[in-house]
């Protein structure tokens, strides 16, 4: 089974980013190979992570180096998706 | 039997949490609805200089957490659930939510706003890629990029100023209505090298490619600016789509209609904060919550 890596993009102000961690928290819990980080876009290096990928908006999923989600609502289905897309590569 | 709290309150913004600090703290059994968002709208707030009791300022989401904290403190119980509706059954107010139904003695509602889309070809279909409703949450991603802000109220004044720390170049476009006030930061605003003032326009349209290009103008001789983002940061309107179902009585564009003590047309349902679009500043939210909760203690007190 492949490692996954999801990016999880927010800042202090994102009013959805609560609820954009909580959906993503649930979707990953239990699910092994999977490579969680969160990135601060407040911070100078979070910021840079997400201009690099050509980021616009938080909150938003980057899986395995590429955006897949971005602003509010997510779906879970589409998470799961995007998951097992990354497991079949 | 299921329970029955003093105050339920439906929102967890500047009214909602003020409203829970005040009916927790007199010992009321206090219920707090919310949707994940505690501290509303001001937490969008990067700076906030205006608030009473500190003076230096602080961040929208500091302010939220001391309220937070307080409410908490003081007993009232939180709990994350969509709202589903609202109904009055007399002497009981009952609020269905996705996981249940919760019963009041009094509700306050301090559901806040949503944003004001534009709906213009190119708004759907480039959110995210461009198009942003909150300048302070995604301004940081348009570094050294061209953005144009469109709004009139007092966030699209101070959000445009605060872009022009960021952004190469801002096109701020207060729409064809005009300024809502004339804020002291309009000046500042014109007066920055970094910042054309597009008067008497408003945008007809974005397009791009894969992100935003370009958008197009209305109003005079200009036809459209390249930019590679667009704030769109109207005024707000309120969320409260559950409120005619349950009788309550709005105006025309959807403000809760409240008498002085905060009370809707429904004795012992009480609005307070941006739903009833009065003020749109925390201060006033946080004096229509502690208003609401005082008229929601009277009224229990009545009935007993």
């Amino acid at each position: 089974m492949n490692l996954v890596v999801i990016e999880y993009f927010y800042n202090s102000v994102c009013p959805y980013c609560p609820a954009a961690k909580s959906l993503i928290t649930k979707v990953v819990e239990g699910l092994k190979n999977i490579e969680f980080v969160e990135v601060n876009t407040y911070t100078e290096e979070g910021i840079k992570r997400g201009i690099f990928l050509n980021l616009m908006a938080v909150p938003a999923i980057a899986i395995d180096g590429i955006v897949k989600m971005t602003g509010w609502p997510f779906e879970a289905d589409d998470l799961i998706n995007f998951i097992d897309e990354a497991r079949n590569i | 039997m299921e329970k029955i709290w003093d105050v339920i309150v439906v929102g967890a913004g500047p009214a909602g949490l003020t409203a829970g600090i005040y009916t927790s703290r007199h010992a009321h059994t206090t219920l707090l609805l919310h949707s994940g968002k505690i501290g509303g709208r001001a937490l969008e707030a990067h700076r906030i200089e205006n608030y009473p009791g500190f003076p230096d300022g602080l961040t929208g989401p500091k302010l939220m957490k001391f309220f937070h904290d307080q409410a908490i403190k003081f007993g009232t119980e939180f709990k994350q659930e969509t709202v589903i509706g609202i109904s009055d059954a007399g002497d009981y107010k009952i609020v269905s939510t996705r996981s249940g139904y919760h019963q009041g003695k009094t509700l306050i509602i301090a559901t806040g706003t949503q944003r004001k889309q534009l709906n213009i070809p190119g708004e759907t279909d480039f959110k995210g890629r461009g198009v942003s409703y909150c300048a302070t949450c995604d301004g940081p991603f348009f570094r050294d990029k061209t953005v144009a802000v469109l709004g009139s109220g007092y966030e699209a004044v101070v959000d445009a100023l605060s872009l022009t720390d960021i952004a190469m170049k801002v096109y701020y476009i207060p729409g064809r209505k005009g300024y809502s006030e004339k804020y002291p930061e309009l000046e500042q605003l014109k007066a920055n090298p970094k910042v054309e003032v597009l008067e008497g326009y408003d945008i007809a349209e974005i397009s791009g490619e894969e992100v935003v290009k370009k958008i197009k103008l209305i109003g005079g001789d200009r036809e459209q600016v390249d930019v590679d983002g667009v704030f769109i940061l109207l005024e707000h309107i309120s969320t409260s789509g559950i409120l005619s179902d349950a009788g309550i009585t709005t105006d025309e564009i959807g403000c809760i209609n409240v008498d002085r003590a905060q009370m809707t047309n429904l004795p012992g349902i009480y609005a307070a904060g941006d739903c009833t679009c009065m003020g749109w500043q925390i201060v006033t939210a946080a004096g229509e919550g502690a208003k609401a909760a005082l008229a929601a203690m009277k009224y229990i007190k009545k009935k007993e």
